[in-house]
């Protein structure tokens, strides 16, 4: 990875508050002689008779203690529970059953698209960002991000990451976003010069179960994996490489014979599309479940949501932790 | 708004711009470099004089190196700490740190793809168990294709 010269410039601009070492000094000095000065002060000797001054400042003291004992109740008083994630999505029951739908869709999928997988890919993603030795986060408003990542056969590369749509939490909230990034504000750019960007194969690979299996397993898929694996890697692989409607067609193929998943229906989509819902908790991160979408048009894989099973606070049980979404057909 | 609302709002502003914007420590009144907070941690008793500058009282100073860039983001990864994505590339969910140790990934809630080393030196390796499947110096970020269940540095 690179970074241009104005850049790092940049960053020690934001970095050093001290613009020179002329200012540095300056500032030092400030610091030593405003310290000599406090220490030096003499003080004053104390009276408590009843001057004007102390009548005023008892005055202000009692306003204060009386605006305080109004307030602080209301201040302490639990407020309600606000959005802190992203809303989960509101899923349909559908006419079909899970295995009827899955071929429904898979019939659904173009099988005069591209034959071959495309180096690259572009998605529109939110993120949880844990921080286990500071304060816990949590979300008023959301602020997703566009990730588009291009790179060649010689391991070069470039990938943008873009601020996207902010949100609300709450869909309730009507008043104005704080001041977030608009969307398409550059957030971070990383280049990749021949033979540094890292991917364990770089050739485009076919869409048998073998072909599509052994890319998920390149990835570190393990060999035991389950159905919330699969989702995990497919999401992984989407995310380095376009597929083709055949690879896809093979990736529910495998999720549908590894089971353990349940059809949870029809939705909208963050993005405003039709999609159904697939669904299975992890066993091997206990306490989450992934949530892939599929277009109901295409039959395209082009979403997968981890939400928590269980609440983690400030995360009520359900909250949604993280959304990738995909480029569809519509 | 209403208060709670409030300081939600400001706390997670000041989160997302650490993401676009490099970080530092703060004092009371004026920010300090990671090593400077670093070394008044383990060194009890001294005082920042500025960003760069760190004394005690028997003498001890610190002077940080000016003339190298020594924090910048890896991707997400905010400056000077050391992070693991469930993206390649330092994106996707993020697990951060502020210091160096050993650190259980568990908590990123899925397989780690990347990780990244936003410290000023050393190197971080992410682990399988004890052996070393990925390593990152500083400064610097790399993507992971093997189990990962912990991070040292």
């Amino acid at each position: 990875m690179t970074h241009s010269d104005d850049e790092a410039v940049s960053w020690l601009a934001q970095v050093n508050p001290v613009e020179s070492d002329t200012q540095l000094t300056t500032e030092v000095e400030r610091r030593r002689v405003f310290a000599r000065v406090t220490a030096e002060k003499p003080r004053r000797a104390r009276s408590w008779g009843w001057s004007p001054r102390f009548t005023l400042a008892t005055a202000v003291m009692t306003v204060v203690a009386l605006v305080a004992i109004v307030m602080i109740p209301s201040l302490l008083r639990p407020q309600p529970a606000q959005a802190v994630t992203p809303q989960p999505l509101q899923f349909s029951e559908t006419s079909m059953e899970s295995h009827e739908m899955m071929t429904h869709l898979r019939g659904k999928l173009d099988a005069s698209g591209s034959s071959e997988p495309v180096r690259g890919a572009d998605y529109v993603g939110w993120f949880t960002d844990i921080r286990p030795d500071d304060s816990v986060p949590s979300f008023t408003y959301i602020a997703p991000q566009r990730v588009s990542l291009t790179w060649e056969a010689d391991l070069s590369g470039r990938q943008v990451t873009e601020a996207a749509e902010a949100y609300w939490a709450d869909p309730n909230e009507t008043t104005d976003l704080p001041d977030v990034p608009p969307a398409g504000t550059i957030l971070d750019e990383m280049d990749f010069a021949p033979g540094e960007f890292q991917v364990p194969f770089s050739e485009p690979f076919g869409d048998s179960d073998a072909d599509v299996l052994e890319a998920l397993q390149a990835l570190g898929m393990p060999e035991d994996y389950d159905a919330a694996d699969l989702i995990d890697y497919t999401d992984n692989l989407m995310s380095l490489w376009t597929l083709t409607p055949a690879q896809h067609s093979t990736l529910l193929s495998l999720l549908e014979r590894v089971g353990d998943i349940r059809l949870l229906g029809s939705a909208t989509d963050r993005l405003g599309r039709a999609v159904i819902g697939y669904a299975t908790e992890s066993s091997r991160y206990p306490g989450t479940t992934r949530v892939l979408l599929i277009e109901e048009s295409s039959g395209l894989i082009v979403g997968v949501e981890n939400t928590n099973v269980a609440a983690q606070p400030p995360l009520p049980a359900g909250a949604v932790t993280s959304y990738t979404l995909w480029k569809g057909k519509q | 708004m209403n208060l709670a609302r409030l300081i939600a709002t400001v706390a997670i502003s000041f989160t997302f711009l650490s993401l676009a914007a490099p970080a530092s420590a703060t004092t009371d009144d004026f920010p300090i470099a990671p090593e400077v907070e670093y070394a008044l941690a383990v060194e009890p008793g001294g005082v920042a004089l500025d960003y760069w500058t760190a004394a005690w009282p028997d003498g001890m100073r610190l002077d940080v190196e000016r003339d190298v860039v020594l924090f910048k983001s890896v991707g997400a990864c905010p400056d000077g700490r050391v992070c693991v994505f469930t993206k390649h590339n330092a994106a996707g969910t993020k697990l951060s740190w502020s210091g160096c140790g050993t650190h259980s990934t568990s908590a990123l809630g899925g397989p780690v793809a990347s990780i990244a080393n936003a410290r000023s030196s050393g190197t971080l390796k992410a682990l399988n168990g004890s052996t070393i499947v990925a390593s990152a110096a500083a400064g610097t970020s790399k993507n992971v294709y093997a189990t990962v269940t912990k991070v040292s540095c």
